[in-house]
């Protein structure tokens, strides 16, 4: 087997491309035809594309049950066209599985992916992030104290999208006073164009109120991580706040798309359950 | 060949079943035509009817074309279990290789946040009032292993309990008779999470 790094990659005189043991997840799954299914895949090198991959719903099929979203694994495929047909498929990493609470935060990292990113385009950093992403949920064992540590992870994926669909969050200064963010002021986050320091008359301000303390929780990986092993309200609400401005920085960017998977994110932590009425009653992340 | 326009047509219309290229729709139809016109007519009588009078169970949303379906009919079957599944399908499979005599819901599809469909698509409010009838003990959870059906699984889970029902879900594991040399990592990987003491 080759190493699992090494994506080769031929292009011949008919401009086809063959691409040997990519590391890639599935997004999404589509039946075609009889036993065929259309694949959104995102992966390292390549980005998200779509692939179909012939047979596979056949009863004899060994990928039947391999071609499974959320595991890691190694993808070949020709690509003359748009579409690429799978020629190979294999794990990468010994399956896992996330647990069931966790499945519509993750269906959610698939849905930002699908709606944000365009087919073909290289995103290696993100696709890194993703598979960090997956791998933590994959490790949250669904105690309530994990709580932060699950919202973290989503952020963090978040935070690097927008970075690489060139939407990065100015997390470092007041882009109207150029002055570096204080943690005890609060600040104005408008989504075009960034953090500016909160006035005593705000009536035109179309955007999310938060702390300087989650501008700069977001702006370092590290000690968001850190701060997800605390438990206590104040850190709580630095993440409540982070978790409303990259909704309505998302919902800026995603305009009249609605997601879906957000409707079924119950509260993982507190797992209450809400009645099936609409999607705005659900507790989501 | 060039047949004649109704020829074309019907082998057109024989084509929306699944698995029916050009080849064998034209077989189709000239079988019917040469050698069986009876069937023919029987075949376009039925399918005219089943398309109009089949429609849902208002109890478990199966395919029927009885406000009640045989099952929910039944006053044979233990009225405090309840199996949940995908399919009509599923519950002609379940029927066929168990002896599970409880009732069943028929989703008719799964949560599929990126295809649209939400809770109410598979009729989980529907669900939900026969959950507080007050009748059910148990709700088996027998949607497929793959994401979105542990997904739906989960998220009918978090009903049934408030609803003070137990909830159950169908193994996972190896086939029986099966080798485990030859059984794919995700399959074995889930039998040996699910491992019980025997």
């Amino acid at each position: 087997m080759m190493s699992a790094h090494c994506g080769a990659l031929d292009i011949t005189m008919t401009n086809r491309q063959r691409v040997l043991l990519q590391r890639a997840y599935i997004l999404h799954q589509r039946p075609y035809r009889d036993s065929s299914v259309l694949l959104e895949i995102f992966s390292e090198h390549y980005g998200r594309c779509a692939l179909i991959a012939k047979g596979v719903k056949r009863p004899r099929s060994n990928l039947r049950g391999l071609l499974q979203p959320f595991q890691p694994l190694l993808l070949s495929w020709i690509s003359k066209s748009e579409l690429g047909i799978l020629t190979g498929a294999e794990h990468y990493q010994q399956p896992a599985l996330i647990k069931p609470k966790y499945l519509p935060s993750a269906f959610y990292l698939n849905e930002l992916i699908l709606y944000l990113l365009h087919r073909d385009d290289p995103h290696d950093d993100l696709f890194q992030c993703y598979h960090g992403a997956i791998a933590g949920l994959r490790c949250l064992s669904g105690n309530a104290d994990e709580d932060l540590l699950w919202q973290a992870h989503l952020r963090q994926f978040e935070i690097v999208l927008l970075q690489s669909i060139g939407y990065g969050l100015i997390l470092d200064h007041d882009v109207h006073a150029q002055s570096s963010i204080a943690a005890s002021d609060y600040y104005d986050y408008w989504p075009e164009r960034g953090p500016v320091k909160s006035l005593v008359d705000n009536s035109d301000f179309r955007g999310v109120q938060v702390s300087g303390a989650t501008l700069n929780m977001l702006a370092n990986p590290l000690l968001l991580r850190e701060k997800s092993g605390h438990t206590d309200a104040a850190t709580r609400s630095l993440f409540k706040e982070a978790k409303q401005l990259l909704r309505t920085v998302l919902d800026h960017h995603l305009g009249s798309r609605i997601l879906h998977s957000r409707s079924l994110m119950i509260n993982a932590q507190s797992s209450d359950y809400a009645p099936v009425k609409s999607p705005q009653v659900l507790n989501s992340d | 060949m060039q047949f004649s326009p109704l020829i074309n047509r019907l082998i057109e219309d024989l084509r929306c079943l699944p698995g029916v290229g050009p080849k064998s729709a034209q077989r189709m139809a000239f079988y019917l035509l040469e050698h069986n016109r009876e069937a023919a007519k029987r075949l376009a009588g039925t399918l005219l009817e089943a398309a109009e009078k089949i429609g849902h169970c208002q109890s478990c949303r199966t395919l029927t074309e009885t406000a009640l379906c045989a099952v929910c009919a039944s006053p044979k079957r233990d009225k405090s279990k309840l199996c949940v599944v995908e399919t009509p399908a599923d519950v002609n499979a379940i029927e066929q290789a168990t002896d599970y005599t409880g009732l069943y819901f028929v989703l008719m599809g799964h949560l599929s946040p990126l295809d649209g469909i939400g809770p109410k698509e598979i009729g989980l409010d529907l669900l939900e009032q026969r959950l507080r009838t007050g009748l059910i003990r148990e709700v088996i959870l027998a949607t497929n292993p793959t994401v979105e059906g542990e997904a739906t699984a989960h998220y009918i889970s978090e009903i049934v309990k408030t609803c003070g029902i137990r909830p159950t879900r169908i193994a996972h594991g190896v086939p029986v008779g099966g080798e485990l040399e030859y059984i794919d990592s995700g399959t074995l990987s889930h039998a040996f999470s699910g491992r019980r003491e025997i």
